[in-house]
């Protein structure tokens, strides 16, 4: 009888491999796996984020100084590549399998070996891409976007293609992954829908990966063949249509940034209740409109195609359809508030960035309302309006919620409590200095300044100057947020409870902090009391 | 004593016998979405060439 109750412990007596070759890249482990994509996410973001400070150093002022064009677009190119594949999915990834199978009471992932093979294809796969800078002929440099015919001058195409299916090969085993281990390995107890919101968004957002990366491979493949082995998929000249590798990319590309974006949603979902005390606000509509935001993502693609002259009915279908959007998003913001309203609460560092999660998410969301409507966006496309927007979603987005999730769950990972004081100063330094880097971008588009240049009329130097001091500020903050990653790591004396967070309820708050390299190998028994959604009167 | 190391056998094998259904469970589903992926990626391509040829005019 004592055996039972102590089981848990006795498997901590076979914990990590102590081989360093074998823990870490021989891994079977999801919460090392975990690490491991957090690691390499942290990494591409700071170099994705160099890259963009070449882009913001170039734009200081007018004119010329510092880089070559074609330099300039390899950085605009590389720095979209390199913080959507490198940095936001794969630190989500990192972040669900961390945190699933506790959330869910499993042992750990379904697969565990292709979860090691689906992280270690990143490395290579970024080592391929960012060698392209040193080619002969020089890295992408048509945006991240890959339009032909102008990719099809990229010298190193192959390997830039070969990179990216690597990439999409390494989603599509992280989603398969995702899908059978929420649908097969749930402790018994664990109803679907007493699963966290975090959960929810995961699950969807792997059936989306499934759906839409895959359709990426297709369009990326056919731009090989059409430069090396004589097809004309989307050359007009040989019966084919550059307009199809749109249509076909933003059928991707669209689902893609719902990809980038339910699992913040779901981040949110689980931090709001927490530091509100009060459980979230509709979970059933939470997840309902996470399903609707995920089915309308298919509808919706051409509204990046607005100016290519598509048909007036078509137009009129997309705009509607985007709009339509606005709605389920509008239901998760208004459930967020109200999970507040009349919370008891507290503004610790994962609450703050949640919190500015909200306001600054729904500024994006406000732009992109703008940008749905036709007749607007044939005068916003293609300007700074454009950009201003999606890295409103993107960064205060979803970047903030994968910081908010690090500072909320990193004491369960460490053990440690990170540093209150400097979690704070980064939070007040990154939002005032994000909103001085791109809410003037908003302005830079209504007035006319493109996307993709490296030299711009003077009229928009002011704007430029400012924004730019916006972006070096922001870039700074990011080591005060490296600084107290080491420090909670390596060097905090401070150490976490169980449940770390006085409001914090769920599976993954059972188990010791740090939590043990194996856990729940019998499953735990399920208490709908200890869960945030273990009764369904919401 | 002896009786009680039984029990405890016999939950464990259970547990084992559980995990092993779910691990099965958990490879059927994963070589089925598999397939659903490998399935979207061809016709992405397939599609592309019936529209080439003129498909969308019939």
């Amino acid at each position: 009888m004592a055996h039972a109750a102590t089981h848990d412990h006795h498997d901590d007596h076979h914990g990590a491999p102590k081989n360093f070759f074998a823990r870490w890249c021989m891994s079977t482990n999801h919460k090392d796996i975990g690490t491991l994509y957090l690691i390499f996410s942290l990494v591409m973001f700071f170099i994705g984020g160099s890259f963009a400070m070449v882009i913001r150093a170039e734009l200081f002022k007018p004119g010329l100084q510092l880089v070559q064009p074609y330099f300039f677009n390899e950085m605009t190119t590389l720095h979209a590549l390199v913080m959507i594949f490198g940095a936001v999915m794969p630190a989500f990834v990192g972040l669900g399998n961390w945190m699933i199978p506790l959330m869910v009471g499993a042992p750990d992932m379904a697969l565990p070996r292709m979860n090691n093979l689906s992280f270690w294809i990143l490395p290579f796969a970024f080592t391929l891409l960012l060698s392209t800078l040193f080619m002969p002929g020089g890295g992408p440099a048509g945006g991240w976007t890959m339009y032909p015919p102008l990719s099809l001058q990229t010298g190193s195409l192959a390997y830039v293609v070969f990179a990216v299916h690597l990439m999409g090969i390494s989603s599509i085993m992280g989603a398969i992954n995702i899908i059978a281990t929420i649908l097969n390995m749930r402790a018994p107890g664990m109803d679907l829908l007493k699963m966290p919101v975090f959960v929810w968004s995961w699950l969807i957002t792997a059936f989306l990966l499934i759906a839409v990366m895959p359709v990426l491979a297709g369009a990326v493949t056919m731009l090989l063949t059409d430069k090396y082995f004589g097809t004309s998929f989307f050359n007009a000249a040989g019966g084919g249509d550059p307009i199809l590798f749109q249509h076909i990319f933003w059928f991707f590309g669209h689902p893609e940034v719902y990809i980038m974006i339910l699992p913040a949603f779901g981040i949110i979902s689980e931090i709001i209740p927490t530091f509100s005390r009060k459980p979230i606000f509709g979970y059933k509509a939470m997840v309902f409109a996470i399903a609707s935001i995920a089915f309308l993502s298919f509808i919706v693609w051409a509204h990046h195609m607005f100016a290519v002259g598509l048909p007036l009915g078509a137009e009129i279908f997309f705009m509607y359809a985007t709009m339509l959007i606005a709605v389920p998003t509008g239901v998760k913001v208004f459930n967020w508030v109200a999970t507040m309203w009349g919370g008891s609460m507290t503004f610790e560092t994962p609450m703050l960035f949640a919190v500015a999660f909200v306001i600054l998410f729904t500024i994006g969301g406000f732009s992109g309302l703008m940008l749905a409507l036709v007749p607007a966006d044939f005068q916003y496309h293609d300007t700074y309006f454009v950009v201003a927007h999606f890295h409103y979603v993107l960064v205060t987005g979803a970047i903030f919620a994968i910081i908010a999730a690090t500072y909320y769950w990193l004491p369960k990972w460490t053990g440690h409590m990170y540093s209150e004081f400097w979690g704070k100063m980064h939070f007040w330094n990154s939002v005032i200095w994000v909103n001085v880097l791109f809410f003037p971008q908003h302005f830079l588009g209504l007035a006319g300044m493109p996307r993709r240049i490296p030299d711009y009329n003077v009229a928009f130097a002011n704007f430029n100057m400012i924004s730019s001091i916006g972006g070096f500020l922001f870039g700074a903050s990011q080591l005060i947020f490296l600084g107290v990653l080491i420090h909670a790591v390596w060097f905090a004396k401070k150490k976490a409870t169980d449940r770390v967070w006085e409001g914090a309820k769920g599976l993954e708050w059972t188990v010791p902090s740090p939590a043990p390299f194996h856990t729940f190998d019998v499953p735990p028994v399920i208490h709908d009391d200890e869960l945030a959604h273990g009764h369904l009167e919401d | 004593m002896f009786d009680v190391m039984q029990l405890d056998m016999t939950k464990r094998n259970t547990l084992d016998s559980d995990q092993e259904a779910r691990r099965k469970g958990a490879r059927r589903t994963a070589m089925v979405v598999a397939a659903v992926a490998i399935g979207i990626f061809l016709f992405s391509i397939l599609q592309m060439v019936w529209l080439q040829h003129g498909g969308a005019a019939h």
